[in-house]
């Protein structure tokens, strides 16, 4: 069960490895996908820059989270298409591995946890 | 060029990560600009200001990372505390170069808290890149953005499509009375969803709600006056208070930093266009409001314009006679109070990086004269076994302890020079009181740091690591390599010469062009004469009346000790206080209606206006100072105007109309004035008609005292005299005509005292680059030189060969700096007066001062060298 202790190892998930692991689950993404999903999903209060965007990638492929898609999806967003064929045809997508898969699980049921515990602390919120 | 600066920055990061992952990051900062490209300007240097501090920390956050995972952490703790003892060990040099650099730092911050806040963040309401400023437009006018006229902006606000909410607003003042004070203050006029528009909440109490406002008020207090007149009480929400006679119930008090449009204002007042102006359709050419808009969702800046735009041409054909012509225009809010202090910012900032850049350079020269003494300690410890890797380590810690040392400094000078800034409110730099040192400044400093710490450190570390190939020599004079690091020596004393050749010339462009706007005749005699405002409450006494008020107060005012000449005028030159408007004018008998007819600038004056501000008639006669309101209309008419109505000459004595008050009107000229540059001395004079106050009443009037001595001593005693006339009846608004003409040079004046400062600063700095490099390179070669005085040189010989080297520099700096000015020049040049940055006499004047504080600073240490004995050969090592 190297696989399990390997996740124990890494939650608390950081939020940003949070966010980049649940854009990949909708889907393989390219920078800027991710980018803009993450963008939406915060309500504009998380922007990642090129310089760090790819640290926090590089990091999850090192941990063997996230990996390099081996084949693009065939349908992309049109919006995405309009910025070039030549530079969308090189363009590197990114996915979950399993392993990330199973450590977003874990976190969610973290989380989940909390947020009970909170609930029952606090009775009925909002 | 924008990937370029990209890809450069990119080096930053380890190469193993920029191999994995350089081309993705490239792919997606394309993306970003695109999208920023598409959004506006604003966006892209925004995107530049997040993106380049986020490089170089990110950057180097990876390589510290890639390092760890090489070199122990404990290796890094030694050599932190190796690096602090050196440091501590030469305090002298230490203290040199943190100083040095701090204040460079500490400038670059000030600078950069200024741009990021003024530039870069938003206006300080919500969805602030959603506010814009709605205009009309006439090409067979002029090509200028009119604020739009009631009506037009009622319809606009009734049927545009793309705007959430739309508010317009007219700058007035009102006198405020109660049983104990009395006092004029800074008032706005807002149409009912000003503050919705905007998306500010109240402090106190609730904004305006549209089915409230009859025709004025209710109002709002601003958080100055609340806590100046109410004591911050919190139970004024509900009073009634009285401005200009009118009463109005206070529904709120606004939060402290609200300045909108800005900070002079003290009130808003509710304002309801439609039923203020219900039976005066004419108002429709009215063009005097100011309006903002907000945009609704996905709605970009071109396609509201597009609607509004739609909107006006519909207004068009259903006016002709008063809209043809008029479309509608769409600007940026931010954009439109940033504006022209943009290019002062950048121009500010950039020469600031230039004095870093100098100042890094001296420091890297300083370190690269140390190199022969560090390098016989680091080639011992080489030849004892420590690793290069290990030795490089040590000085690129001990350079960033100096660097970070420095940057700490730099945040302290920079929040001192911010200070000093925002408290001598210099340039007139719009939002200056909101800047502040928040965590992007700190960001920056960081980064500039740590970027400062590779640029004065990179090339003495390479030079100190190569040195470990060696063997220590006893001395550490003779080591190898040395010749390289002079020629580096000299290449940084060149670009430091270059740096300052650019600085010198923008700060002569930015000088001559300021001596040449000073040098423009004004129209009028600035010098001793006192100005200030009375503004009449409209609800009371009769046209007669309000022109009694004016000529008694300006007959108490003659009778006073040390005045010499009164007059007043609704509109001064250069006040921003004032109620400055135009209207249609034409030949006598054309057929031109409203809409098509040129506007001329209104000046209703009393007769001693002219004289009082030292006017010069032309030709025919002044104003005469008993025409009355049953009377023929006169007219005074400026330069421009009598040019434009009678170009062929016999301006007086012939009668032309303009369509204001009762319509069209014919006035018949009676003088011709001199142009008065009533916008500052930049803007060319517009057409300007003088009428009478006697035959035209006007309530609000600004008061011209022409005295024997200094003008400002006078603001007591007149008023006093104000207060005499009519105990009620306050004035305000008190400055001399000689502040008005200097605030509206405000830029220049910044520009050229800011970066003279510089300039100076740069041509110290190079000239002891020069110096040290000279000075340190006679020292070094007391040995040849000897050896030649022995072989019969003579001094002078000696000393032209010194001099030699420092030409060969001197040469690369004006070279490179000369090339620098012409790139630079052309992006300055909208903003210079009268002189091109191509200049002939400022280039010589530059470049012979450049020339010769370089002479000066290398012939110093040379003299030197002419007097090395030939003994010297022998003793020397």
């Amino acid at each position: 069960m190297s696989d399990h202790t390997d996740i124990e190892r890494q939650l608390p998930l950081k939020p940003i490895d949070f966010h980049v692991l649940l854009v990949l689950t909708e889907g393989a993404r390219h920078g800027y996908g991710i980018v803009k999903q993450i963008e939406a999903r915060s309500e504009g209060r998380i922007r990642l820059q090129p310089g760090n965007l790819y640290r926090y990638l590089r990091r999850l492929v090192d941990e063997g989270l996230v990996k390099p898609a081996d084949r693009r999806p065939v349908v992309a967003n049109a919006g995405e298409l309009q910025a070039g064929e030549a530079a969308e045809a090189r363009r590197r997508y990114y996915e979950v591995t399993p392993l990330g898969r199973r450590a977003l699980g874990a976190e969610v049921d973290r989380m989940r946890a909390l947020v009970a515990a909170a609930e029952s602390g606090l009775g009925p919120v909002g | 060029m924008s990937l370029r600066v990209f890809r450069a920055l990119l080096a930053l990061y380890p190469e193993r990560f920029r191999r994995e992952y350089g081309t993705d990051a490239e792919d997606l900062f394309r993306d970003r600009l695109e999208e920023a490209r598409r959004r506006g300007r604003g966006h892209v240097a925004r995107l530049w200001a997040f993106t380049v501090p986020n490089l170089v920390w990110h950057g180097l956050l990876e390589r510290a990372v890639a390092l760890r995972a090489s070199v122990r952490l404990r290796v890094i703790g030694g050599s932190f505390g190796s690096a602090a003892r050196k440091v501590l060990r030469s305090p002298g040099v230490s203290s040199a170069i943190v100083l040095t650099l701090g204040l460079g730092i500490g400038a670059n911050v000030a600078l950069y808290s200024v741009l990021r806040t003024v530039l870069i963040r938003p206006l300080p309401y919500p969805e602030a890149e959603r506010l814009v400023q709605l205009w009309e437009t006439n090409p067979a006018v002029d090509d200028e953005l009119h604020g739009p006229s009631p009506w037009n902006f009622t319809d606009w606000e009734a049927t545009a499509e793309g705007f959430t909410s739309m508010a317009a607003w007219y700058l007035t003042s009102g006198t405020y009375r109660t049983d104990r004070w009395v006092e004029e203050v800074r008032s706005a006029q807002v149409t009912p969803d000003f503050f919705r528009t905007l998306g500010v909440e109240p402090l106190l109490g609730r904004a305006f709600s549209p089915d409230e406002v009859e025709r004025y008020g209710p109002v709002m207090l601003s958080h100055r006056i609340w806590t100046r007149l109410f004591g911050a009480d919190p139970t004024v929400v509900g009073r009634t208070i009285v401005s200009s006679g009118n009463s109005y119930t206070i529904v709120g008090v606004m939060p402290h930093d609200f300045a909108f449009p800005d900070p002079s204002v003290e009130t808003w007042v509710a304002w309801n266009l439609p039923n203020v102006y219900a039976d005066q359709p004419e108002v429709r050419t009215w063009r005097f409001l100011q309006a903002v808009g907000r945009l609704e969702g996905q709605t970009s800046v071109s396609e509201a314009e597009e609607a509004l735009d739609r909107v006006a041409a519909s207004l068009s054909e259903t006016w002709p006679e008063m809209n043809r012509g008029w479309g509608a225009s769409v600007t940026s809010l931010h954009e439109d109070i940033v504006g022209d202090t943009r290019a002062t910012l950048w121009i500010s900032f950039a020469s600031v990086l230039f004095i870093l850049l100098i100042a890094c350079a001296n420091v890297a020269n300083l370190l690269l004269a140390r190199v022969p003494l560090r390098s016989a300690e680091v080639g011992l410890r080489a030849a004892l076994g420590a690793s290069r890797s290990r030795i490089a380590l040590d000085v690129l810690v001990e350079h960033t302890l100096l660097g970070v040392l420095s940057g700490a400094i730099g945040l302290l000078v920079g929040a001192g020079l911010l200070e000093l800034l925002v408290a001598l409110d210099a340039g007139g730099i719009p939002r200056l009181s909101e800047v502040a040192i928040d965590r992007g400044v700190l960001a920056f400093t960081l980064s500039a740091a740590l970027l400062t710490t590779l640029l004065f450190g990179g090339a003495p570390l390479l030079q100190l690591v190569r040195a470990t190939r060696f063997a220590p020599s006893s001395q550490g004079r003779r080591t190898t390599g040395s010749a390289g690091r002079r020629s580096l020596r000299h290449v940084f004393v060149g670009g430091q010469l270059a740096v300052a050749l650019v600085l010198l010339a923008g700060a002569g462009l930015f000088l001559s062009s300021l001596q040449r706007i000073v040098r423009v005749d004004p129209g009028f005699e600035p010098t001793n004469v006192a100005t200030f405002r009375v503004s009449l409450d409209p609800v009371e006494g009769t046209a007669g009346e309000t022109v009694g008020y004016y000529e008694g107060l300006e007959e108490r005012l003659r009778a006073l000790p040390g005045v010499l000449s009164v007059g007043s005028a609704q509109s001064l030159p250069m006040n921003p206080v004032s109620n400055d408007f135009r209207r249609p004018y034409r030949r006598a008998g054309s057929g031109l209606g409203s809409a098509d007819a040129p506007t001329v600038q209104m000046r209703i004056v009393t007769p001693g206006y002219p004289e009082a501000i030292g006017m010069r008639l032309l030709e025919g006669a002044q104003l005469p100072s008993d025409a009355s309101v049953g009377e023929p209309l006169v007219a005074l008419l400026n330069r421009t105007l009598a040019a434009r109505l009678y170009p062929d000459g016999g301006a007086v004595g012939s009668t032309f109309e303009i369509d204001f008050r009762e319509g069209w009107q014919p006035y018949r000229v009676v003088g011709v004035v001199e142009d008065v540059r009533h916008y500052g001395p930049r803007r060319e004079p517009l057409p300007e008609v003088f009428l009478s106050h006697r035959q035209v009443p006007y309530l609000a009037m600004s008061t011209a005292v022409r005295t024997e001595s200094d003008p400002a001593a006078m603001f007591g005693s007149l008023r006093d005299a104000v207060r005499l006339h009519r105990p009620m009846q306050p004035a305000h608004a008190f400055v001399t005509m000689e502040d008005l003409l200097r605030d509206s040079m405000a830029a220049e004046r910044f520009l050229s005292v800011l970066l003279g400062l510089f300039a100076g600063i740069g041509l110290f700095l190079a000239s002891t680059g020069v110096y040290g490099v000279i000075a340190f390179s006679v020292s070094h070669r007391r040995r040849e030189i000897g050896v030649r005085m022995a072989l019969g040189a003579d001094g002078a010989q000696v000393v032209t060969a010194v001099l030699a080297e420092a030409l060969g520099m001197a040469v690369v700096g004006l070279v490179v700096g000369g090339i620098g000015v012409l790139g630079l020049g052309r992006l300055v040049e909208g903003l210079l007066f009268g002189v091109s940055p191509t200049d002939p006499m400022n280039a010589v004047a530059v470049v012979a001062t450049l020339a010769s504080v370089a002479a000066l600073a290398a012939w110093l240490p040379a003299r030197r060298a002419a007097y090395v004995a030939p003994s010297e050969a022998l003793r020397s090592d």
